[in-house]
């Protein structure tokens, strides 16, 4: 999976004389891979990309809702990446670094776009693709009365996640969603682990309250 | 422990019952039902927030990012010379075997002049570029920064100290 260096056929087709392979790679931590990155072996940014892809697309996903809108703003998180190569500095785990570039991107995205969207025309109509138009398999044995149960809980999660204060809602998704621990969403937000700790023992105390019809 | 101050940490109590500074707390909740109920609907609700899957990355997501990755590199000389630098140093592929190296080399010093310019680029416009983010990143945290002031529920004690992203 080497699709993104900079001279793709180089890279897929002659891997054994590459200046580090994926496996090594998987031997150095991500500060190390910058630092190949930095010194212009596009191998680097490929494995990042492959390993922090999916995390970030979701946690991008929580943020706006809308799939095609959180790839996008995935890709710029990588982008910016590569353009930060050189400044790069391995002060905080290269995760933090990542998740705060996806923090920011997501906040300044919700802020463009808050006029847009009053409270009742929020993202959420947005058909999902895990609940959406494509019945599974499941979706036939249940009933439809449950599948709208299914539907409407999972509206009031999404709805109420989206409602909390915005750090509380960046801590929920770093910690519930994406499994960072204290310190790291504390680094990603500036604050200290007690803060973080209590910002997000709010926030799943306030969901507890607002979701209590549905647990 | 009263009630007031089992509430307060039942999330703690729930993410990391072992810990030495729950004892309490797990003390409490055995003898008061009401906050034992109200820990098992954290712990619902905690489960329950699980149903919100995220799709799947499109199978268009790496080639979308190539070729903005690409438009980017393409845009700027510090990236046509990272192109050049990187093939030479990492990719030695047919195309670049040694001699063709050094032959292209000698075309970059015939060049004359654009030796200079190349020299200025391996520095120049990697800065530009780096401070071009560091601006955006600055703006990023004032937008954060705004935000949370927009923020009302949040007390004065987490107020993060808002500094250029290093
Ligand atoms: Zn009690």
């Amino acid at each position: 999976m080497a699709t993104l260096a900079i001279s793709p056929q180089i890279t897929t087709r002659l891997p054994e004389i590459r200046h580090s392979s994926a496996g090594d790679f998987r031997q150095m931590d991500d500060a190390a891979i910058m630092l190949e990155l930095k010194a212009g072996n596009m191998a680097g940014f490929d494995y990042l990309v492959e390993k922090y892809r999916k995390p970030i697309i979701h946690f991008m996903y929580r943020m706006v809702h809308n799939q095609a809108v959180s790839e996008e703003l995935a890709q710029e998180v990588f982008l910016r990446v590569y353009r930060s190569r050189e400044t790069y500095r391995a002060e905080a785990r290269f995760s933090t670094w990542l998740y705060r570039i996806a923090t920011n991107l997501g906040v300044n995205h919700a802020r463009d776009t808050r006029r847009e969207r009053s409270a009742s025309t929020i993202h959420l109509d947005e058909v999902d693709p895990e609940t959406g138009t494509t019945p599974d398999v499941a979706d036939t044995t249940i009933g439809a009365e449950t599948s709208m149960l299914r539907d409407e809980r999972l509206h009031a999660i999404k709805q109420h996640v989206l409602a909390l204060p915005e750090r509380q809602r960046m801590a929920v998704l770093m910690h519930k969603y994406e499994g960072l621990d204290y310190k790291q969403i504390g680094d990603v937000l500036k604050l200290s682990e007690s803060a973080t700790k209590s910002l997000l023992f709010r926030a799943y105390q306030t969901l507890r309250e607002r979701l209590k019809e549905f647990v | 422990m009263i009630c007031r101050d089992c509430k307060s940490v039942l999330p703690d109590l729930l993410l990391d019952p072992a810990s030495p500074s729950n004892t309490a707390a797990q003390a409490h909740v055995d003898s008061c039902s009401e906050c034992r109920a109200e820990l098992n609907e954290l712990q619902a609700t905690f489960a329950l927030l699980d149903e919100w899957t995220a799709p799947e990355p499109s199978a268009y997501f790496d080639q979308k990012l190539a070729v903005r990755l690409r438009e980017e590199q393409t845009a700027s000389p510090a990236g046509w010379f990272e192109r050049l630098r990187s093939r030479l140093l990492f990719n030695t592929g047919r195309q670049f075997r040694p001699a063709f190296a050094a032959a292209l080399a000698v075309v970059l010093l015939i060049g004359g002049g654009t030796i200079a310019d190349l020299h200025m680029h391996t520095s120049a416009p990697a800065t530009s570029a780096a401070i071009t983010d560091l601006q955006v990143f600055d703006k990023n945290d004032q937008a954060l920064q705004t935000m949370d002031q927009l923020v009302q529920d949040e007390g004065s004690s987490d107020d993060p100290v808002v500094e250029p992203i290093s």
